[in-house]
């Protein structure tokens, strides 16, 4: 068992093909309570493995893990439904902890790297649950010119979608840079990956932006969250930086 | 003088706050909370270059060991003032422009945190400050250009933009991961401490680390600054507001040139990282200049027209001619922000008089004016080569008589003769019955310009780097083999000699192409008229990776 233990662990922190096991559930969850949880719990049970079960990693699993990463980066460029657009970079994102996993690596830094992506997309999901209380479904394109009829909320999801694709000062983006300057002092091969990666995110991520923010929004449709919710969400997003740079920031 | 630094930085972003936090007590309010900052931050801009020109060491706050630190230095201190000047100018321009849009207030907050993060971004002193700030400036960019929330086609370029400035944002990151790794330091001082005691440091693949980190450098420099290849987003990104084009075109694009110069120490140890400069500069700014020739639309015309600047800049780089891109970057984004913001009142006359001149026969013709008189096309182009030459070897030899001795000058010196010798050229096919006095206006302005700005040239040389052998190292870095540039100075200066010959002969007794040249210009016509197909190259790109995404997700069932 712990000689195989991270071909378990492959699922909960998901490569492809398990990767899909996680998408799967993930889209077919339509309860945002459920939602977050998956987003909070599933990559846990993937570093619980590594540090408890897993003796050793072969180190192809690293290739492995960064052809996963691009493959889900470029599935997602093309995604329109918010939902499944997280579940793919929550699959990227959480992907690339095996780029920098050793037997020495500990399990914080780990939680760390997991948490940076997955809290911005816990932030993500509560916004598009939102939405969902608008408009039904929230799928960019058909649902557009949200920056028009809900103002505040457009531009919760603008800044949440920019924590979740590596922005600075938020943690996703100290964690990349960590997975860069470590996988260069090895594998620069490997650090073109990320970078490559990264600018995928990008693309994608502002597409989605574009898609479903621009645009001449429909008529009579005005409502949003009020300011008490907005202060909310700003509140948990001055947090996450805050604790980005306090714990990644200091790795660096 | 810590307080100095921190004020001049945290101020606009404060500013940015307060607009955004209470919209509705500010009301339209708003801009002067901008502009009162702005003036502040000026003000303090003016206090920290006058203490640098007074030769005080560089005000350094730390706010966290060697990250996060702030410096002035003589780069910082004219970059910061030069950008609190140009970004207060904007916000006074948008008070009123912007006054009728939606989102006023949302735009002043843009403006002012953009304006925050180019002076995070001068006075950084060290890696990871700087990459922060370079990040947040295509990020804030972006939405100052998709600034129209109802307009698909101002977002749609603001994402060229985006993408093109996540490019540069890469080989940066590499770059400053490199040094961080090979010096264990993120400040620039230890760095460049360092590395001057051990220029020959080996990075990844056993290459030397100041040609790796050098050349990433330069990418990210390209990329910022738009050279070509990675140009596309400059000319199209005319759908944001206007202030904005003046915002970007005066001060963003500009950042490439600010940060060669930060990574002179760099550079200065760099083997051949200098000549691709050069290259990609001089190709830059000759194809800048062609495809703004070829614009029927002015501000796309002045798009063009800036990276044909942007590419001159590098160039100058590429020569070793640092400082002297530090002062172009200053005198471009004065005009151009002047252009771009007159740019409407440009368009409004030319809706009541297209302001196109009288075809001469017309004149000849219907008005019955006479022909002007045309000198000997000899003598011109003897003028025309001979006084410019003069009056550029007369200025340096003024301002610095070791000139010659750098190779990089001498460039610049053919690039100037060139310049001066067209403009006389203008005067000359211009007809004008009083062609004297139009030749003698010419000259004079010519000799001003070139006078200023060899004078100004120099100062900013000696100022930037005080150090009189650091300065010499930066030319010698970009030196080539003493019998190549001697062979080299004689065939370009063969080549310039018979152009305008051949060019003054042709307007004199006519143009006359056969079949093949006409051919060929034509289809050179339709390569400029289609921008050489690099936006085509893109976009088919870009088509053909979304298939691909689509293609993947439907073979996996989109999970």
């Amino acid at each position: 068992m712990t000689e195989y233990g991270w071909l378990f662990a492959t699922l909960f922190l998901p490569l492809f093909p398990l990767a899909m096991v996680f998408n799967f559930v993930f889209q077919r969850a339509h309860n945002s309570v459920l939602r977050v949880a998956l987003l909070l719990l599933w990559p846990m049970v993937g570093l619980w493995l590594l540090d408890n079960v897993v003796k050793q990693v072969p180190q192809w699993v690293m290739y492995w893990a960064l052809a996963s990463v691009l493959l889900y980066s470029v599935r997602m460029l093309v995604v329109r439904e918010v939902g499944i657009w997280v579940g793919f970079l929550a699959t990227a994102g959480w992907g690339l902890v095996w780029l920098s996993y050793s037997e020495s690596s500990s399990a914080a830094t780990m939680v760390l790297h997991v948490m940076a992506f997955s809290l911005p997309l816990v932030l993500l999901i509560s916004l598009v649950m939102q939405l969902e209380r608008f408009h039904g479904s929230v799928f960019a394109g058909v649902v557009s010119g949200v920056a028009q009829n809900h103002p505040r909320v457009a531009g919760l999801i603008a800044i949440s979608v920019l924590a979740a694709i590596g922005t600075p000062l938020f943690p996703a983006f100290f964690s990349m840079l960590i997975h860069v300057a470590q996988s260069m002092a090895f594998l620069p091969v490997v650090t073109i990956g990320i970078g490559v990666v990264w600018l995928l995110w990008s693309w994608s991520g502002v597409r989605l932006l574009q898609e479903l923010l621009v645009g001449a929004g429909e008529v009579g449709a005005k409502q949003d969250i009020t300011i008490a919710m907005v202060a909310l969400y700003a509140f948990f997003l001055v947090l996450i930086i805050a604790a980005g740079v306090y714990f990644l920031g200091r790795m660096l | 003088m810590q307080q100095l630094i921190l004020l001049i930085v945290a101020l606009p972003f404060f500013a940015a706050l307060i607009i955004q936090v209470l919209p509705h007590r500010l009301g339209r309010r708003a801009a002067t909370v901008s502009l009162v900052v702005g003036w502040l931050v000026l003000l303090l801009a003016a206090v920290g270059l006058s203490l640098a020109l007074e030769g005080n060491q560089a005000i350094e706050a730390r706010l966290y060991d060697d990250v996060a630190v702030l410096r002035i230095d003589p780069l910082a201190a004219v970059m910061i003032l030069v950008i609190s000047a140009i970004s207060l100018i904007v916000s006074h321009y948008s008070v009123r422009y912007m006054v009728e849009e939606p989102g006023y207030r949302r735009f002043f907050a843009l403006l002012s945190a953009m304006t925050g993060v180019l002076l995070l971004m001068v006075s950084a002193g060290d890696l990871l400050t700087l990459l922060v700030a370079w990040h947040l400036v295509g990020v804030l960019l972006y939405f100052l250009l998709a600034f129209d929330t109802r307009s698909k086609s101002a977002s749609r370029y603001a994402l060229w933009t985006w993408m093109t400035f996540r490019f540069g944002d890469l080989p940066l990151i590499l770059a400053a991961v490199l040094l961080y790794q090979a010096f264990d330091s993120w400040s620039f001082v230890e760095i460049f401490r360092q590395l001057a005691a051990a220029p020959d440091t080996r990075t990844i693949f056993d290459l030397r680390l100041v040609d790796v980190a050098g050349g990433l450098i330069a990418v990210a420099a390209f990329a910022r600054s738009a050279q070509f290849f990675l140009h596309t987003w400059l000319p199209y990104t005319m759908s944001g507001p206007t202030p904005v084009s003046a915002l970007m075109h005066a001060g963003i694009v500009n950042a490439g040139g600010f940060l060669v110069n930060r990574f002179a120490p760099v550079f200065v140890e760099t083997s051949g990282v200098m000549h691709w400069m050069f290259v990609v500069g001089l190709a830059t700014a000759v194809i800048g200049s062609v495809l703004m020739l070829a614009q029927s639309d002015i501000k796309k015309a002045l798009g063009y027209s800036t990276m044909g600047q942007m590419g001159f800049m590098i160039m100058e780089c590429g020569l070793g001619a640092f400082s002297l891109a530090i002062y172009h970057l200053i005198a471009h984004g004065l005009f151009k922000g002047t252009l771009f913001l007159g740019a409407g009142g440009v368009i409004h006359e030319a809706r009541k008089s297209d302001g196109v001149p009288k075809d001469p026969m017309y004149g000849f013709i219907v008005e019955k004016n006479t022909a002007p008189s045309r000198k000997p096309w000899l003598l011109m182009a003897g003028l025309t080569l001979i006084v410019p030459a003069a009056i550029l070897l007369g200025a340096h030899w003024l301002v610095a008589q070791d000139f010659y001795q750098k190779q990089g000058a001498v460039v610049l010196l053919f690039f100037g003769w060139v310049t001066g010798a067209q403009l006389i050229f203008s005067a000359y096919r211009m007809g004008n019955a009083k062609l004297g006095r139009l030749f003698a206006q010419v000259v004079i302005s010519f000799a001003i310009v070139i006078l200023g700005y060899s004078m100004i040239g120099h100062a900013f040389d000696t100022f930037l780097f005080p150090d009189e052998v650091f300065r010499a190292s930066i030319y010698a870095a970009a030196e080539i083999d003493v019998l190549w540039f001697d062979l080299l100075v004689m065939v370009v200066t063969v080549i310039i000699v018979a152009g305008w010959l051949h060019t003054y002969y042709h307007e004199r007794n006519g143009r006359r192409t056969g079949k093949i040249f006409s051919h060929l210009r034509f289809s050179l016509y339709v390569a400029i008229s289609r921008e050489f197909y690099v936006g085509d190259i893109y976009a088919w790109l870009a088509r053909h990776l979304e298939r691909l995404s689509v293609r993947l997700n439907v073979w996996m069932r989109w999970v």
